[in-house]
């Protein structure tokens, strides 16, 4: 139930909650989502409730000593602050590398659901109240509720706590914000289901050949399918779970701006998975110093961000190396390329089209010597495969090709933007009905018959 | 509420009129027309039903027109597993004409009747004018149908050519389909293979090609159209979640009969299914070896070792426990592209060469 894709979820979890939630009077919602959310988690992660719970408690504690102490304007007083702050974010960053390290060594993942994006709401709810973002603390109540609210529970946004009017009081309620969010959650739905769905089959149809049997062009079409796929699913993911925060009252929080369109590999990331890119950038690389004390600076600051960011996406050697590519990318970007691409954004986009989807082979494929093997079918420059079918690819082709050209057309910023501002028009509200049922299809055909999905 | 509030929430507006709607339909035809669905009230919301039935063509509507042959629900059970949802078709383009070169098939002949495979064992003499004189004794395997009449030749495997597939027809699922794409035999012999085939769908499926028009048409279609000096099956897999090894062997057996009858001069091979490796066999509640040696057993048992043949490529590809090697796969049932050459060989070493002398 704690995917929103699952029936359970959509049919049962979903329209209850939303019942309950506007059934209780707009005082009391917050009780009415905090009480929503630890069943949705306790649902998904029967012990590890008691981590988030403790977690949320912790952090609270931490962040009432912080205030406390900053309060005060006492050096002394302000050092203790401090001292707490890193206390705070020790335990947190502690906590994720633990689960991080060990789900490395045991080979495999022991992550608990949203493990990952809680504990960076917490990181920079903290940093918030140190710096006096965070004004005033809010209550315990509030804190547990923006800590742990099921549509962002488990695979973010990660909202600051200051971002927009998200809190009980400031939420606005109507029939225009319901049907806002709901259009956000089919469209997000149907993206997930008909098109990131689809397009896994293919990039598992490909491990399956092994990939030192692939053709280069089937290489390549793999990596643009694997890069739409990842792309479709998560922003898919978040378009649901904004659309369901918009359906409670809150603010539409923003996790990509369609980053295919970008015309150069920083502005790309300034595109995707924003909410994880401004933590990095509000939480580590600002706080270095930026881009403000000179190349050198600038460039190990990048470093720091990047390292980081293959760490958060995963313990194993591939994402660090991940990491390590996209920083080298950016830093060559940052010094020389930068100019190149603003006066040709051609050039710059064809550019960005091109290495993204090497970049993210690297994010896809975990076993080091594998990830070898697929980028030499990629770059055929030492060797042949081993039993390659030249034709491979036109197979793949035929049966992919239209998801992948759905998908071309649906990584144009300009489609989704005519299709967002005419969603009320009478044909648009009928395909976004249809794409809701034929997305419902698919789950319920692959749910309900267990062996539909394994087809041999 | 009107008019006004359907122009400002329309797409709310749609899903839960749509939703109530096929919620209805649902409930409404859960003992009718829905009837046999596999369905739990208390997991799946009704809507879930109507969904289903317009996947398998039942159209909501119906639901006004009484009762539906209930029996429909039952069949289309057995058939989802193949056709689920939105099916990605893998269609083999088999457009080797290649295979007629090595035809040498008599195909004037009338058909023998098909029901019963030893009509035609009186044609095959013990004339030792080819490699059949050599043949003796049977490879081992235990087939009670080899009924053992003293002037009956009884044949034994050896290595062949890769001429030998010239005359080939190969019938399968997935892993079929990956013997055409990556065995290096699809210049020889023609593959009616198709993803998540069935032997309950092997002769309705439009997999084959006609050479001529280039229209789909199913097994029996092809298999009609042209003769063939070996045919090739290998089904069962898909079907392990389906029926019993009785009603699944009585299938297999009308289907080899059937094969008999449209190929009355092929050695037909039926081929043991192709295990899982060791981590499947132990989490798969139904794609597990035990399953497969099942089926396989029963399969073996309709060799008659006289113009059909057991064979079990596991010998093959499995390790010292019987499981599929770990390393020859990466989803744990397919073999990786550069292991069907195992299978090619192993084939080439279990080929059967009959006299073909004719009477007189």
């Amino acid at each position: 139930m704690t995917a929103f894709t699952e029936i359970g979820f959509l049919f049962r979890f979903l329209p209850a909650f939303l019942a309950v939630y506007y059934i209780t009077p707009a005082k009391y919602r917050d009780w009415a989502l905090l009480m929503g959310s630890l069943v949705f988690y306790a649902v998904g992660e029967p012990y590890f409730i008691l981590l988030l719970v403790a977690a949320v408690w912790l952090n609270y504690l931490f962040a009432s000593r912080i205030a406390h102490f900053r309060r005060r304007k006492k050096r002394r007083s302000q050092k203790k602050s401090a001292m707490w702050l890193v206390t705070a974010i020790a335990m947190d960053v502690g906590l994720l590398a633990a689960f991080k390290v060990s789900g490395a060594l045991l080979g495999a993942s022991v992550l608990p659901l949203g493990l990952s994006f809680y504990l960076f709401k917490m990181i920079s709810f903290q940093a918030d109240v140190y710096s006096g973002e965070i004004r005033e603390l809010p209550s315990f109540w509030q804190t547990a509720v923006y800590f742990t609210m099921f549509p962002q529970v488990a695979s973010g946004p990660i909202m600051r706590y200051k971002e927009g009017r998200w809190a009980q009081d400031g939420r606005e309620y109507s029939w225009e914000k319901a049907e806002e969010g709901l259009w956000y959650f089919a469209v997000g739905l149907s993206t997930k289901v008909l098109l990131a769905d689809r397009l896994s089959i293919l990039w598992k149809d490909i491990s399956v050949i092994g990939y030192e049997s692939i053709s280069t062009p089937l290489a390549w079409l793999g990596a643009v399918g694997f890069s739409m796929e990842l792309y479709f699913d998560f922003w898919g993911y978040s378009l649901m779970a904004s659309g369901i925060c918009v359906m409670l009252g809150m603010p539409f929080i923003r996790n990509f701006d369609h980053p295919y369109a970008a015309k150069s590999m920083g502005e790309f990331w300034r595109r995707w998975h924003m909410t994880l890119g401004g933590f990095f950038r509000d939480y580590v690389y600002i706080p270095l110093g930026g881009s403000r004390d000179g190349e050198i600076r600038t460039v190990r600051n990048l470093l720091a961000v990047w390292l980081l960011t293959g760490f958060w996406h995963g313990g194993s050697p591939n994402f660090i190396l991940w990491g390590m590519l996209l920083f080298a990318l950016i830093a060559i970007e940052k010094l020389w390329l930068w100019k190149v691409c603003q006066k040709a954004p051609f050039l710059g986009r064809c550019y960005v089209l091109f290495l993204i989807p090497v970049t993210w082979i690297f994010f896809a494929i975990t076993d080091l010597g594998q990830l070898g093997i697929y980028l030499g079918r990629m770059f055929p420059v030492a060797g042949s495969g081993i039993s390659v079918n030249p034709w491979d690819a036109l197979k793949y082709l035929r049966l992919y090709g239209g998801y992948l050209a759905y998908g071309a057309v649906w990584c144009v910023p300009g489609v989704y933007r005519f299709f967002e501002k005419h969603r009320r028009h009478p044909a648009a509200a009928a395909l976004t009905a249809v794409l809701f049922w034929l997305s419902v299809y698919c789950i319920v055909s692959m749910g309900n018959n267990p062996f539909a999905y394994l087809k041999f | 509420m009107g008019w006004t509030w359907i122009k400002k929430c329309p797409v709310f507006f749609l899903l839960t009129v749509s939703g109530l709607a096929f919620s209805l339909v649902g409930l409404a035809g859960r003992f009718s027309m829905y009837k046999g669905y596999e369905f739990q009230a208390l997991k799946e919301p009704f809507l879930v039903l109507m969904l289903e039935g317009a996947g398998k063509g039942v159209a909501p509507w119906e639901v006004c027109f009484g009762q539906r042959a209930s029996g429909k629900g039952g069949k289309e059970t057995v058939a989802t597993v193949g056709g689920g949802g939105q099916n990605i078709e893998d269609f083999i383009e088999d457009d080797s004409g290649a295979a007629n070169d090595g035809m040498e098939m008599d195909t004037g002949r009338e058909s023998a009747d098909g029901t019963d495979a030893s009509a035609d064992a009186g044609a095959k003499g013990a004339e030792g004018t080819e490699d059949a004189a050599k043949t003796d004794v049977s490879a081992g395997l235990d087939a009670p149908a080899d009924t053992g009449t003293e002037n009956e030749t009884i044949y034994e495997f050896q290595q062949v050519p890769e001429d030998y597939f010239n005359d080939a027809a190969f019938i399968g699922d997935s892993r079929t389909v990956g013997l055409y794409e990556y065995g290096e035999l699809e210049m020889r012999a023609d593959f009616f293979a198709k993803i998540s085939l069935t032997i309950y769908d092997v002769f309705t499926e439009p997999v084959a090609k006609d050479e001529e028009t280039g229209k789909r048409i199913t097994v029996e279609e092809a298999l009609g159209r042209k003769q063939y000096g070996k045919v090739y099956l290998m089904l069962g897999l898909n079907e392990l979640g389906t029926g019993t090894t009785e009603s699944f062997m009585e299938e297999y057996a009308a289907v080899v009969d059937k094969l008999r009858e449209l190929q009355p001069d092929a050695v037909i091979f039926v081929q043991g299914i192709m295990r899982v490796t060791e981590a499947k066999n132990e989490s798969d509640p139904v794609f597990n070896n035990a399953n497969i040696n099942e089926k396989n057993d029963a399969i073996s048992r309709l060799a008659d070792n006289k113009d059909i043949f057991y064979i079990d490529v596991n010998e093959a590809v499995c390790d010292e426990n019987g499981n599929l090697h770990s390393e020859y796969t990466t989803d744990d049932v397919h073999l990786k592209a550069k292991y069907y050459g195992i299978w090619r060989e192993f084939l080439l070493n279990h080929g059967i060469v009959r006299n073909r002398a004719k009477e007189g």
